[in-house]
């Protein structure tokens, strides 16, 4: 019996993975699934390989972590923004990876690393002032100076004690 | 320039990423451009719960006013605002009144959960005044998945009790009732007064409570709390009493009969009126952090904190420390010429009383 499976990023790297770890995504687990003992490589056309080596990388780690339960309640994330201390360091990249790592585990459908990516970016914005959203994020603000002032008159309870 | 990141991912990941952010930090995010402005405001999972008065300082609470609730609710869409289930105002200050319980139950259609607990300036009087109001709105107002109006407020550690008699805790209730179409709102025939439905409704179907508020199965001028059973003998005469016609230790509140207390607990002497019209008492356990070192009477904390300079023992009421050129000094440290010319000021109580008469803040 077949143990490895094959994936193919977008820019045509293979990747041979142990089937175990492969089926922390949803997505390549319905895909098993569906063609059976099939040795034929699953392709990935939406992650390139630099961003599925990484998610690679988080599955290998996390191969005994029991799998996450797919309807969790939102109104019970709200609190926790807390990441683990491998997660942390596992997701140190540049902006823009990090971004794509989001996309990526989006379109596989790994909700703890997409849960770790959305903290991520969470945590970047927590307790920051408009100002320092636009400098983290590069937004342009595009307000008019009297709307600005109009938001901030309205919004001034929401500000830091 | 490239689109930035964040405004580049699918909305249903912005939401995600959004979705883990407090009020605040919600309400500072629309706050940066239009983009997400809009997403804030218009997503219907964001603004579940609405806990607008958690983590504010006492300055943001007496600052929060019936407008800016107004302006900040006006601002979600319909979507978002059909998202609300649970609101919470609770400890805001003077200036949020009965004009926001008004706003927040016409414009959140699936409201669930409403607290008011604490509020400076609303009250079980103006509460059932302006829900009462509510009722001849047209189109009737209905709020079907309304459960819970929560007032009560920890009274144990309150230094005021409300006045909420039967007619306003019904009153409160049957509107309630109607807006959530657990009662019909009007009859065929000529409609009757509030208060008279409210008796009716009460006596009809009394389990089902939307308030957490019960009128005192004794004194009914206040509003209840539900009462434990006696912690000495396990009598359970009511289960509903307010906080003056209940019997509780003051340090521990464990609850006792009205046989018991007398038994158990020994009043206060400074005479403290923490809870209205009833004196603090402790029971037996309690006793010791409470009962003065010199004369071994209970004194509440305000007036049990004395540690004298001079022996450095704790304990001691204002009547036994003697303030001496800044330090306190016991009873016992003190020599008797200075005791008496202490004594001769007058009672450290009266001085209390006459200060707090004038506006002063204490001694």
């Amino acid at each position: 019996m077949t143990t490895k499976v094959t994936l193919t990023s977008s820019d045509n790297e293979n990747f041979s993975v142990n089937k175990e770890i492969t089926k922390r995504s949803i997505l390549i687990k319905n895909m098993l699934e569906d063609v059976g003992k099939s040795d034929t490589p699953i392709p990935l056309p939406n992650v390139n390989s630099k961003v599925l080596r990484k998610v690679i990388e988080w599955c290998e780690y996390h191969c005994m972590d029991p799998l996450a339960p797919t309807n969790e309640n939102t109104e019970n994330q709200k609190q926790n923004t807390d990441i683990e201390d491998w997660d942390q360091k596992f997701i140190e990249v540049d902006q823009e990876t990090l971004f794509k790592i989001i996309l990526a585990t989006n379109y596989l459908n790994i909700k703890p690393l997409l849960d770790i990516g959305c903290k991520t970016i969470t945590n970047m914005i927590k307790g920051k002032s408009p100002e320092e959203i636009y400098k983290t994020f590069n937004i342009v603000n595009n307000f008019t100076p009297k709307e600005e002032a109009q938001i901030r008159k309205e919004n001034k309870w929401a500000e830091d004690q | 320039m490239s689109h930035p990141a964040l405004l580049a991912i699918p909305r249903e990941l912005t939401i995600s990423i959004a979705a883990y952010f407090p009020l605040r930090d919600l309400v500072r995010l629309a706050n940066v451009n239009r983009e997400l402005r809009s997403l804030v405001y218009d997503a219907f999972d964001f603004w579940s719960d609405l806990t607008l008065t958690e983590g504010m300082s006492v300055e943001q609470r007496e600052a929060l006013s019936d407008d800016m609730l107004e302006n900040f609710i006006s601002v979600f869409t319909l979507q978002a605002r059909s998202g609300i289930h649970h609101v919470d105002i609770s400890e805001s200050g003077p200036q949020v009144t009965t004009r926001s319980v008004d706003f927040i139950l016409t414009h959140c259609p699936n409201l669930r959960t409403f607290s008011l607990k604490s509020c400076a300036s609303i009250n079980p009087d103006n509460l059932a005044h302006t829900l009462t109001l509510l009722l001849f709105k047209n189109p009737p107002l209905r709020l079907p998945h309304l459960s819970n109006l929560y007032l009560r407020n920890e009274l144990r550690q309150e230094d005021r009790i409300l006045q909420a008699d039967f007619t306003t805790i019904t009153t409160i209730e049957y509107c309630l009732r109607t807006f959530s179409c657990l009662e019909p709102s009007s009859s065929t025939n000529a409609p009757a007064t509030p208060t008279q439905t409210a008796t009716q409704t009460a006596t009809k179907s009394p389990s089902l409570k939307l308030t957490d508020l019960h009128t005192c199965e004794l004194c009914r001028n206040y509003y209840a709390a539900p009462t434990p059973p006696c912690s000495r003998c396990g009598a359970l005469n009511h289960s509903h009493l307010c906080f003056v016609c209940q019997s509780f230790c003051d340090g521990c509140f464990a609850q006792f009969c009205h046989r018991c207390v007398s038994h158990e607990c020994r009043a206060v002497m400074c005479q403290c009126t923490l809870k209205d019209m009833d004196v603090m008492c402790y029971c037996r356990s309690c006793r010791g952090g409470h009962q003065c070192a010199g004369c071994g009477h209970l004194w509440c904390p305000k007036h049990i904190v004395e540690t004298c300079t001079k022996c450095h023992v704790a304990g001691w009421c204002q009547t036994c420390a003697v303030q001496r050129g800044g330090a306190l000094v016991c009873a016992g440290c003190v020599d008797s010429k200075e005791k008496m010319r202490s004594e001769g000021d007058g009672k450290w109580w009266q001085k209390l009383l006459r200060l707090e008469r004038e506006g002063g803040k204490g001694l």
